[in-house]
């Protein structure tokens, strides 16, 4: 008799203690090049005096990042509670049962408050397996103080962008345009802004591959072009991911540039040595002549690992940096694009980054990448086919049509 | 010997005998049993189904594979190859005695000392087209008319990786080969110049047959390693440009851990896996032969 209540002290003994105890959550997340996450973490653990946050920085490149979080979670490891995920892996990491569905947590009218093509993203068989943090798309940066030299406006069309790109690299002893076209994930999402915007697609609702189309032949050769028949673009632009672009376009050395929004923020500041700073200008990017404007959306997401030991506190950290308050801070310091859609019109946002206004459109209308469990072996063959073309081993109809044969093989395996 | 004795022998080798079966051999039997099922994490209600050799059939008719596998013998070929010859020179140059000689020696072993993926992020800026040093001395000494994309060209990119290879590990190389060295008998040497043999006639006739175990032995770890490239290709083109340098570490590792399918990344680990088998066996063989 006396060793159940014996028991019973010590348990209760162990729910006091742990009350006191702090919690440390861990927040597994991709490199900032801005440096603020560990502000925000700070004012989540002032507010929170229980609940500690550690971060883990992932590494740059969105491929490797997938990988280490695979190996975390195929191994059912709990070390990590919080994954910052990519807008492309919630189906993929979602469907594997890897992650906690949040519909919970984040009801419809609170969703209704945020971007609905990020929200999409997050969704995978009926269940929210993310939340969106901050939202990308690609955009087009171009040197503003060149540009009204020579009397010109912003590119709107894919020939108003050579043209202009191939003038300036002429007199101003600059490369006209650099991009992302490395072999990794980054170079879909170029891809298939060139594919979008000429009236492309990979997959129609049926899930018919639509990856040959002559819409998809031209706009790979345009891409080829730009390298290696127009010659704006250098070369080396093959094996450039976002931050080679980025400081190619902070030193003055390119006219115009694909990036994402986080670009904007650094070549801004003379501080972290940006040469352009004030002399540059955003606008969507360019189309054919006929086509529609298009960017690929992008964006980061934030999700509970179902093996997390501590997934209520998780879920706080998460309302946190979703907030509107934090949201707008991350948008105003860390330049981050929100999810919400309301701070496009806040009055102070606008006050620090008047170019909010003018993009929202382009972001809201923004599109996600094929949403299949199967996607990243997808965007694996499409990568490698691509490559081919723009370095020349393969011509873009090639190219493609192998692409399409390679994917159908798998699907139908 | 008594049975007692015999027993306490047993009991000594045990430890480290099941340490290599649970870290060696069962991994080995577990990723061939699983090369067997067709697994794809990303569909966990699927679950694991037996195949058999099916994985193995498609194998053979996977052009990627084949691609893969000659990228792997082109790298290990000339990284192996390349090693060797500047390895030896290293190595005797280490041999010979002059001022500095301990500095020298522990010098040379510094990019060994590097690990692989700091060396590849080293080599990724030098080779690269916009800010590396490798195009500025290139330019500088007139070699080439304008900075390349070394990692960007299917005609570089290899050959750019190998370089960084055999910058890693020559060091390597040549230490194995300066032990070799050090077993040769000084006395051979002076017997020989008595005899008026030259330098040359030395080291063919004396240092070549002498060292060719040890030879065999250091490509023998070169090869089995080199054949096993990951770390270098992954951070530095991670299979591109086009896949020209994807080898089959890194296919396998695709497989695995960006398609999630356990089944046929296994196949293309157990696949890697026979051919190191079978060039170690071969070099195995070959080095009995000279023993005798």
């Amino acid at each position: 008799m006396k060793r159940p209540l014996l028991l019973l002290f010590l348990l209760g003994l162990s729910t006091q203690c742990r009350r006191d105890e702090v919690t440390t959550l861990t927040f597994a997340v991709g490199k900032d090049p801005i440096g603020y996450h560990q502000t925000l973490v700070a004012q989540f653990e002032s507010a929170h005096p229980h609940i500690r946050v550690r971060l883990i920085e992932m590494p740059e490149s969105s491929t490797q990042q997938h990988n280490s979080y695979v190996t975390y979670l195929s191994s059912r490891d709990p070390s990590i509670d919080i994954y910052s995920i990519d807008i492309t892996w919630p189906s993929e990491f979602g469907a594997a049962g890897w992650l906690l569905p949040l519909d919970t947590f984040f009801v419809e009218e609170e969703l209704d408050h945020f971007l609905p093509g990020p929200v999409e993203g997050c969704r995978w068989g009926g269940n929210l397996f993310a939340v969106p943090w901050f939202t990308d798309a690609g955009i087009l940066y171009y040197r503003k103080d060149l540009l009204e030299r020579e009397n010109l406006s912003p590119p709107k069309t894919w020939k108003e962008l050579t043209e202009r790109a191939e003038r300036l690299q002429a007199r101003h002893g600059l490369y006209g345009f650099v991009f992302q076209a490395q072999q990794y994930e980054g170079l879909i999402c170029n891809f298939l802004e060139y594919l979008w915007a000429n009236h492309g697609r990979v997959l129609d609702e049926d899930g018919t591959l639509l990856i040959d189309s002559p819409e998809s032949v031209q706009a790979l050769t345009f891409m080829r072009d730009l390298i290696h028949r127009l010659r704006v673009a250098p070369e080396g632009v093959t094996i450039h991911k976002e931050e080679d672009s980025r400081q190619i376009f902070t030193e003055g050395r390119a006219a115009f540039m694909r990036n994402w929004p986080y670009a904007w923020a650094l070549a801004q500041s003379e501080e972290k040595g940006s040469k352009v700073a004030g002399k540059v200008g955003i606008c969507p990017l360019p189309h054919p002549q006929n086509g529609v404007p298009a960017a690929c959306l992008g964006g980061w997401n934030l999700a509970v690992s179902r093996f997390s030991e501590h997934p209520s506190e998780a879920v706080q950290f998460i309302k946190f940096l979703t907030s509107y308050e934090v949201q707008k801070e991350f948008a105003v310091e860390g330049g981050r694009l929100p999810t919400r859609k309301r701070l496009y019109e806040d009055e102070e946002v606008l006050g620090e980054c008047p170019h909010y206004r003018d993009l929202y459109e382009a972001f809201i209308s923004a599109r996600p990448r094929p949403v299949t469990p199967y996607y990243s072996k997808l965007s694996d063959i499409l990568q490698i086919e691509i490559h081919q073309a723009l370095i020349g081993t393969k011509i873009p109809h090639e190219a493609l049509r192998s692409a399409k044969t390679k994917i159908e093989e798998f699907l139908s395996k | 010997m008594g049975v007692a004795r015999k027993k306490t022998y047993y009991y000594f080798i045990l430890p480290s005998f099941l340490t290599i079966l649970l870290l060696a051999v069962y991994p080995v039997f577990h990723c061939v049993y699983l090369s067997l099922h067709t697994i794809d994490l990303k569909l966990p209600h699927v679950g694991q189904v037996f195949v058999g050799i099916q994985n193995y059939r498609y194998l053979t008719g996977d052009g990627r594979m084949w691609r893969a596998l000659s990228n792997t013998f082109l790298f290990t070929g000339g990284s192996v190859a390349l090693e060797l010859l500047l390895g030896l020179g290293i190595a005797l140059l280490m041999h010979r005695r002059f001022r500095g000689r301990g500095l020298f020696r522990a010098s040379v072993l510094v990019p060994w000392a590097i690990p692989t993926v700091v060396a590849g992020m080293m080599w990724a800026w030098i080779y690269h087209d916009q800010y590396g040093v490798f195009n500025y001395l290139l330019t500088k000494l007139g070699v080439v008319d304008g900075y390349i994309a070394w990692l960007g060209t299917t005609k570089t990119a290899m050959f750019s990786l190998i370089l960084a290879d055999v910058w890693k590990t020559t060091p390597f190389m040549a230490l194995l080969l300066l032990a070799g060295l050090q077993m040769i008998p000084h006395e051979l040497y002076e017997a020989a110049k008595i005899d008026g043999a030259g330098c040359f006639a030395r080291f063919s006739r004396i240092t070549l047959p002498l060292l060719r175990s040890t030879i065999l032995v250091a490509l023998l770890f070169r090869t089995m390693d080199a054949f096993r490239i990951f770390d270098l290709v992954f951070v530095l083109t991670h299979g591109g440009p086009g896949n020209s340098t994807e080898t089959m570490s890194l296919y396998g590792y695709k497989y695995l851990f960006s398609y999630l399918e356990f089944g046929y990344g296994s196949a293309l680990a157990v696949v890697t896996f026979l051919w190191v088998g079978l060039i170690s066996t071969v070099y195995i063989l070959v080095i009995r032969r000279i023993g005798r």
